[in-house]
């Protein structure tokens, strides 16, 4: 049986696979685990930022 | 003065009584008649107004374009006002930046009418930026939108309560930047099937276990590669942190039995005193109902006796019972109905306790096996 890996984020870091972000992330069983790599809460931060503002206009 | 110049003077003075009279009861009447009638004048042309416009705002009622309808910082209570039962066939950005920070269900309740978005094709930016603090059934089953949900309660910052959200599979999706700013977003039920990535509820910290494990449930179990991201600190108050004691009683089952027990008040109770039987039970009252779902439960050892927690259905029924010795100082287990529990404590045989302490078994709700029921799914915490 498979079972899900969970990884977590070192302190003040922050998971992403570039498109989605999180300090504690629990794979689905076949998900590629070097899909994530981490940035630092300042890039996204960032990233969020940017993200809203392009989103929030129609 | 004669009788008679009496009687003709009198006859005078009543004449003149009575027209005066007369005169003022005119006036007084004519006045009051006149007030009466400007008021109701007034009303008449108010409501004349108010027919007018939202008869041709609401098309009398039928179905029609809503989009921006209600949107822009300008509605107030006094304006806000719709006649007729609320059908769009757009809704795109009708709500939008509403200033009314009001139970929307509640308020058009108090007006005698209905929001129904099921008809509507266009439903992006719906109540984006709104203030309102709860929205009922928001059913976007008719949307023709590539992505339904597109910014619906974006920077809803008042918003607590969706009662509903009916979904549609939109070809690029259900979700986006849907809930973004949503930091007082409690209850949320979802009726449909979430098939791929574009749902981030990060900023909902406040996000009940009712309401996640309603988006766990909605996850479809056919997809692969698709992530759904929650707030952490809302899983860990729902869920790791949101733990509940199962206090004793105090009842003694057996007779026999001299205990004084004392509740510490910090999830454990001290016994002093002595029982001359092999058995003695501190009951629980299982009065507590606990929702059906997947929990873990803490039987924590000590050295007098052995802790049982007993569940039952609500007709009082057993479903299980554990005890630290057979299933360890915690198990989980998924209840598949609504159920209460009663916690117990053995005493075995005859014994003596002096300031014995012994803790209350606790239970919390178990986010492993719901994450466990939709393994396809990646769920990050941020």
């Amino acid at each position: 049986m498979k079972t899900r890996t969970t990884l977590y984020a070192d302190e003040g870091m922050i998971l992403t696979d570039g498109e989605h972000f999180g300090t504690v992330i629990h794979l689905a069983v076949n998900a590629d685990a070097l899909a994530w790599h981490e940035i630092t809460r300042e890039e996204y931060e960032e990233i969020l930022s940017r993200s809203i503002s392009e989103e929030m206009c129609p | 003065m004669t009788i008679a110049d009496k009687l003709s003077r009198a006859k005078e003075d009543y004449g003149a009584v009575h027209e005066s009279g007369k005169e003022e009861g005119y006036q007084e009447g004519y006045s009051l008649g006149h007030d009466h009638g400007e008021q109701y004048g007034k009303e008449l042309g108010k409501q004349a107004e108010y027919d007018a416009f939202w008869d041709l705002y609401q098309n009398g009622g039928k179905p029609k374009d809503y989009s921006t309808a209600f949107g822009g910082v300008g509605w107030t209570e006094q304006t806000f006002k719709p006649k007729y039962d609320i059908v769009p066939t757009n809704a795109y950005m009708m709500f939008r930046a509403n200033p009314l920070a009001v139970d929307l269900a509640e308020y058009l309740n108090g007006l005698g009418v209905t929001l129904d978005l099921s008809q509507s094709g266009n439903t992006q930016y719906m109540f984006q930026s709104s203030k309102f603090t709860r929205i009922g059934v928001v059913d976007v089953s008719g949307s023709t939108n590539s992505v339904p949900l597109d910014n619906v309660f974006a920077s809803c910052s008042n918003l607590v309560t969706i009662d509903k959200l009916v979904l549609k599979t939109g070809p690029g999706g259900e979700f986006n930047n849907t809930f973004g700013a949503c930091p007082n977003l409690e209850n949320l039920t979802i009726d449909g099937v979430i098939t791929k990535n574009g749902l981030y509820l990060q900023t909902c910290t406040k996000l009940s276990r009712a309401s996640i494990t309603s988006v766990i449930r909605a996850l479809s179990p056919d997809v692969s590669g698709q992530t759904v991201t929650l707030s952490r600190a809302a899983v860990e108050n729902a869920f790791e942190n949101n733990r509940t004691t199962i206090s004793f009683d105090f009842t003694a089952e057996t007779d026999g039995a001299d205990v004084t027990l004392s509740d510490n008040g910090d999830g454990t109770v001290t016994m002093n005193g002595s029982v001359a039987f092999d058995s003695y039970f501190l009951r629980s009252d299982p009065t507590a109902v606990f929702s059906a779902g997947s929990y873990t439960l803490s039987l924590p050892q000590n050295n007098y006796g052995t802790v049982y927690v007993t569940l039952y259905d609500l007709d009082g029924k057993e479903i299980a019972m554990y005890d630290e010795w057979g299933y360890g100082e915690e198990v989980t287990f998924t209840a598949n109905e609504d159920f209460v529990m009663k916690a117990q404590l053995y005493l075995m045989g005859a014994a003596t306790f002096d300031n014995a302490v012994v803790a209350y078994p606790t239970i919390r709700p178990d986010f492993e096996a719901l994450k466990a029921s939709k393994p396809n799914w990646t769920i990050a915490l941020v």
